[in-house]
């Protein structure tokens, strides 16, 4: 059980943090365009991991394996591949960094939801693809 | 590799639920599976295999190249 509510809890920690974080320090002025679209990603995670979430419990419940191997090649593969183009990206933002005055704490937030986002996306054209290795 | 799942497993009336039931898997790896887009591990081979009384050359056609 733990594994099922655990993603849920982590994706909704992370929204409300970043919810107040971003909203908290501005609120007499009106949140920025990017601030909305990190939003934006934060609730498509919170959607995917309900959605993950709530197939495990329905595997449970059909009394299927939660996880099996299938599912943790996938995770891994998609671990190693997202791990890879996260090592590029921090290389990429801190090359932007030192050409432009973008504040650290937008590099830190573009660092971090990229390297989740790459995670998710790597996990779901494995998962579209295939595993035949 | 391909593979004769599907085959087998409309010979021996069973639906994918059941197969995924007997051998402990999701569902979803055995529409894998049957797709041709997953390899299982030798371990999952055998158990599908011994589902079917069958051999795992008999169940897995594997390619030489």
């Amino acid at each position: 059980m733990r594994k099922i509510f655990l993603p849920i809890f982590i994706i909704t920690f992370s929204l409300v943090i970043s919810g107040i974080t971003l909203f908290q320090s501005k609120q007499s002025i009106e949140p920025s365009f990017l601030e909305y679209v990190f939003v934006g990603i934060l609730i498509i995670f919170f959607v995917l991991g309900l959605y993950f979430s709530l197939e495990r419990i329905q595997n449970k419940k059909n009394v299927f394996a939660e996880e099996d191997e299938l599912f943790r090649k996938i995770s891994e593969k998609a671990s190693s591949v997202s791990y890879y183009f996260s090592l590029l990206l921090w290389v990429i933002l801190i090359c932007v960094q030192n050409n432009t005055y973008l504040d650290i704490k937008w590099i830190f937030l573009i660092g971090i939801i990229g390297m989740a986002s790459m995670y998710v996306f790597s996990w779901l054209i494995i998962k579209s693809l295939g595993f035949e290795e | 590799m391909k593979n004769r799942i599907k085959e087998l497993r409309a010979k021996n009336s069973l639906t994918q639920n059941e197969l995924a039931l007997k051998v402990s898997v999701r569902r979803e790896t055995i529409v894998f599976l049957e797709k041709g887009k997953y390899n299982p591990s030798l371990k999952l081979a055998y158990d599908i295999s011994k589902v079917f009384n069958l051999k795992i050359e008999e169940v897995f056609i594997f390619n030489d190249e």
